[in-house]
C-alpha cells in the first residue's frame, strides 16, 4: 500500500469538484463546480497549479480535448481521478471527520 | 473603449501565455477566455489572481541543471565583459580609426558595443539550438536571455568613471538586437483576436 499523501483543504475541494464534474471535468467546469458549491471564485492559475501538483503526485490524470470557438480555439484539458486519488480523498475526508467528531461547532450560516 | 478593452485583454492573454508552463498554456488561456466571455470572471482579475501561482508552477519545472546553465552563462557573460569587450575594443578601434570620421572615444565605444552584439548573436543562436533540441524548458532559455543583460544592468547600478547611461543603453540595444537575430519565434503566440 502506498504511503498516504497529505491533502490540503483546497486540494480536497478540487478533487471533489473533479468528481462532481465527471466526464466533463476541465478547467472551467471544475471552477464552476467549486463556485456553485462553495461560493468561492478561484483563478485559473490557482486551479492549474493545484492540478499540476496533484498530477505529479499521481492523484489525477489529464488528457487533451477538443478546441472550441468560445475558447479562442484553445484545447480543453480534461482531468479524472486515479484510483490513488480516490483513496487519498476518502482518507483525507475520514481524517477530517475524525478530527471534528464530538466537537460542538457553531453552525455555519446558510 | 472597445479598442482599449481589446488591448487590455491582449495584454492579459500575453501575460498568462508567458507565465503558464507549456503543457498547460492552451488550457489556461482557453479557460480564461471562456470565463471572461460570459462575465464569470474578467480576464483582468483572472490574470492578477493567476500570476503568482502560475509563476511558481513554472519555476518548479526548472531542473537543477537549468539553474547551473544560467549561472554558468552569467559567469561567461561577465568574463566576456572584462576579458574580451574591455580588452579588445580599443585594439579593434585603432584599426578602424583611420576610416572613421568619429572621435576616438566614440569609435572605441562602438567597437565595445559591437563585440557585445557578436556575443549576443552567438547566445541567440545557442538558445535557438537548445530550444530545437528540447535541451531546456522555455523558462531557462528566457533566463539565459536575461543573463545576457546582466553586465550592463550591473554597470548601470555601479558605474565606472568612463560609463554613461547612453552608452549602457547602446550596449542593451546591441545585446537585444543580437538575441533578436538569433531568436526562434514562439509558436504559442498565436492569434488572440477571437476574444474581442
Amino acid at each position: 500500500m502506498s504511503k498516504p499523501k497529505s491533502l490540503g483543504e483546497f486540494e480536497m475541494t478540487v478533487l471533489a469538484a473533479v468528481l462532481h464534474a465527471g466526464d466533463n471535468a476541465y478547467g472551467t467546469s471544475i471552477l464552476d463546480e467549486i463556485y456553485e458549491r462553495t461560493a468561492r471564485r478561484v483563478s485559473v492559475g490557482a486551479l492549474y497549479a493545484t492540478l499540476s501538483r496533484m498530477e505529479k503526485k499521481g492523484l489525477i490524470r489529464s488528457k487533451l480535448g477538443e478546441a472550441t470557438a468560445t475558447r479562442g480555439g484553445r484545447a480543453k484539458k480534461y482531468f479524472h481521478l486515479t484510483h490513488d486519488g480516490q483513496i487519498e480523498l476518502s482518507r483525507a475526508i475520514a481524517s477530517l471527520n475524525r478530527m471534528v467528531e464530538g466537537l460542538d461547532l457553531v453552525a455555519a450560516p446558510a | 473603449m472597445i479598442a482599449l478593452k481589446s488591448t487590455l485583454d491582449r495584454c492579459c492573454l500575453w501575460i498568462l501565455a508567458t507565465l503558464a508552463p507549456e503543457d498547460t498554456r492552451d488550457a489556461v488561456l482557453g479557460d480564461a477566455i471562456e470565463l471572461a466571455t460570459d462575465d464569470r470572471m474578467s480576464l483582468w482579475s483572472n490574470t492578477v489572481a493567476s500570476a503568482l501561482p502560475l509563476a511558481a508552477l513554472k519555476f518548479t519545472a526548472l531542473r537543477w541543471r537549468d539553474g547551473l546553465t544560467v549561472a554558468g552563462f552569467v559567469f561567461a557573460v561577465t568574463l566576456w565583459e572584462f576579458t574580451v569587450a574591455r580588452q579588445y575594443s580599443w585594439p579593434i578601434a585603432k584599426q578602424v580609426l583611420p576610416y572613421s570620421p568619429l572621435s576616438t572615444a566614440a569609435t572605441c565605444m562602438a567597437m565595445y558595443v559591437m563585440l557585445y552584439g557578436v556575443f549576443a548573436l552567438a547566445t541567440g543562436a545557442l538558445i535557438r539550438i537548445a530550444k530545437r533540441a528540447h535541451w531546456m524548458p522555455k523558462l531557462a532559455t528566457q533566463l539565459l536571455m536575461l543573463a545576457a543583460l546582466a553586465p550592463p544592468v550591473l554597470l548601470l547600478m555601479f558605474p565606472t568613471p568612463v560609463d554613461s547611461v547612453a552608452f549602457r543603453f547602446a550596449q542593451f540595444a546591441a545585446i537585444l538586437m543580437g538575441l533578436f537575430a538569433g531568436r526562434e519565434r514562439s509558436r504559442h503566440r498565436g492569434s488572440v483576436a477571437t476574444i474581442a
